[in-house]
């Protein structure tokens, strides 16, 4: 059985335990979804949403997480039966939610933008004991830094298939890559101290 | 200035060496080199613990019930699953059983993707399309000619995707009721000109109810449409 993203993803050192016993419960709302069953739905949605606002969150910011979040159960709830049991559900869910919202990141323009970075300014907290956190590094990061990373190191994602997700050149996704860690070691320190979480 | 600003021949290539990506030869002259360099030792040091931090992000729930949210737009869909199956009602079902096995979400999120600006789908609203008849409508229509603009109405709706929420033809006939001083009365409904059938779609806001309602068959062959948006509670 293919492992699940949202259960057991390439992260699953993240959170154990966290999402306790949801395998085969999770298929099992997905398909009683699929016959239009809105309380497995609501289940599904519940099992899974933290999850898909968390890549929300972190690929297209706070503000919009809320909305890129639902538009991908929406297109959950109208393409379940395109999913066709042969991965897990979360895999599908995953799968899905990823091609969604890196959709709605690039329609905000160009991912990758050289005078992005000059415009980068680190979060500077007032209060100078206010450690600034990485979810908020990330989110300040220069847009195609930051898809890059949150791909590569929050989701687990090979550098081969990040760079035909985005229609960019491996090296692309590498030279990203390296940029966006520096700028977040940089904010990260900037910010108070090496606190990451 | 930022420390990844600063200009270090090693600097940019940290980040692979941390992920072991880089090829022999370079990984032994960068680690020759960080034997001597306490700033890009440092560099390595934090990368790793920034690498394990991102991979052990504890996921958040939104702030709010996101499912009232979802629950509340995914209402409209409800109609085509209960949706009669007669006439054009049959044929709409049958595009729009095509349109959900090929993908109809693939398909309502390229229509979505067209329009200008807009990213969610949030807002929105449902519109009626009301299809008036004038007198004399449909008069001197056989049989296989009805079938064809039956067919053609369905293309129309199947063309919307998952925009057309439902919709149906009207028969013939029927019966009005009505409360008076007197007492209700009801009779049968004389035929004559009057709606001979509706759909309901889902838009973005009116302008885009509007352009939708234009490209309507009904139009063409002569009827008028009412659209009237479905008051949001």
């Amino acid at each position: 059985m293919e492992s699940d993203p949202l259960i057991q993803p390439a992260r699953a050192s993240a959170c154990p335990g966290s999402l306790p016993d949801r395998g085969t419960g999770l298929d099992a709302d997905a398909r009683a979804a699929l016959a239009g069953d809105l309380a497995a739905f609501e289940r599904f949605h519940r099992a899974t949403v933290a999850r898909v606002h968390s890549l929300a969150r972190r690929l297209l910011g706070t503000e919009r997480a809320d909305d890129a979040c639902q538009e991908v159960y929406l297109r959950a709830w109208r393409g379940l039966p395109s999913w066709r049991g042969e991965a897990a559900a979360g895999t599908w869910l995953h799968r899905l939610a990823l091609n969604t919202l890196l959709n709605l990141t690039a329609r905000a323009g160009p991912r990758f933008e050289d005078a992005e970075l000059a415009r980068y300014e680190p979060a500077r907290p007032s209060d100078p004991a206010q450690r600034l956190d990485l979810e908020a590094a990330i989110e300040r990061l220069p847009r195609g830094a930051r898809t890059v990373f949150v791909l590569h190191d929050v989701e687990g994602l090979e550098h081969g298939e990040i760079a035909a997700r985005l229609s960019i050149s491996v090296g692309t996704s590498k030279s990203q890559l390296s940029r966006a860690r520096l700028l977040l070691r940089d904010a990260l320190r900037e910010g108070g101290g090496k606190r990451h979480a | 200035m930022h420390d990844s600003q600063r200009q270090d021949p090693w600097r940019t290539r940290l980040s692979e060496y941390v992920d072991g990506e880089l090829a022999s030869g370079e990984r032994e002259a960068l680690e020759a080199h960080l034997a001597t360099c306490d700033g890009c030792t440092e560099v390595v040091r934090d990368l790793r613990e920034l690498v394990k931090a991102a991979r052990e992000l504890p996921d958040r729930a939104p702030a709010a019930d996101a499912w009232l949210a979802l629950r509340a737009a995914l209402e409209p869909r409800a109609p085509v699953a209960a949706r009669p199956h007669r006439s054009w009602a049959a044929l709409l079902a049958f595009a729009a059983g095509v349109l959900v096995t090929l993908g109809a979400w693939l398909a309502f999120a390229s229509i979505r993707d067209a329009r200008d600006g807009r990213e969610t789908v949030a807002a929105g609203g449902s519109y009626m399309l009301l299809l008036h008849e004038p007198e004399g409508f449909e008069n001197g229509t056989t049989p296989v000619e009805h079938a064809a603009i039956v067919e053609r109405y369905a293309s129309w709706a199947h063309e919307l995707g998952a925009r057309c929420l439902a919709g149906d033809e009207l028969a013939s006939g029927g019966w009005e009721l009505r409360a008076g001083s007197g007492g209700a009365s009801e009779h049968e409904r004389a035929s004559g000109p009057g709606i001979g059938g509706y759909f309901l779609v889902q838009a973005a806001d009116a302008s885009e109810a509007l352009r939708i309602a234009r490209t309507c068959p009904h139009l063409e062959r002569g009827g008028w449409i009412e659209l009237r948006p479905i008051q949001a509670h």
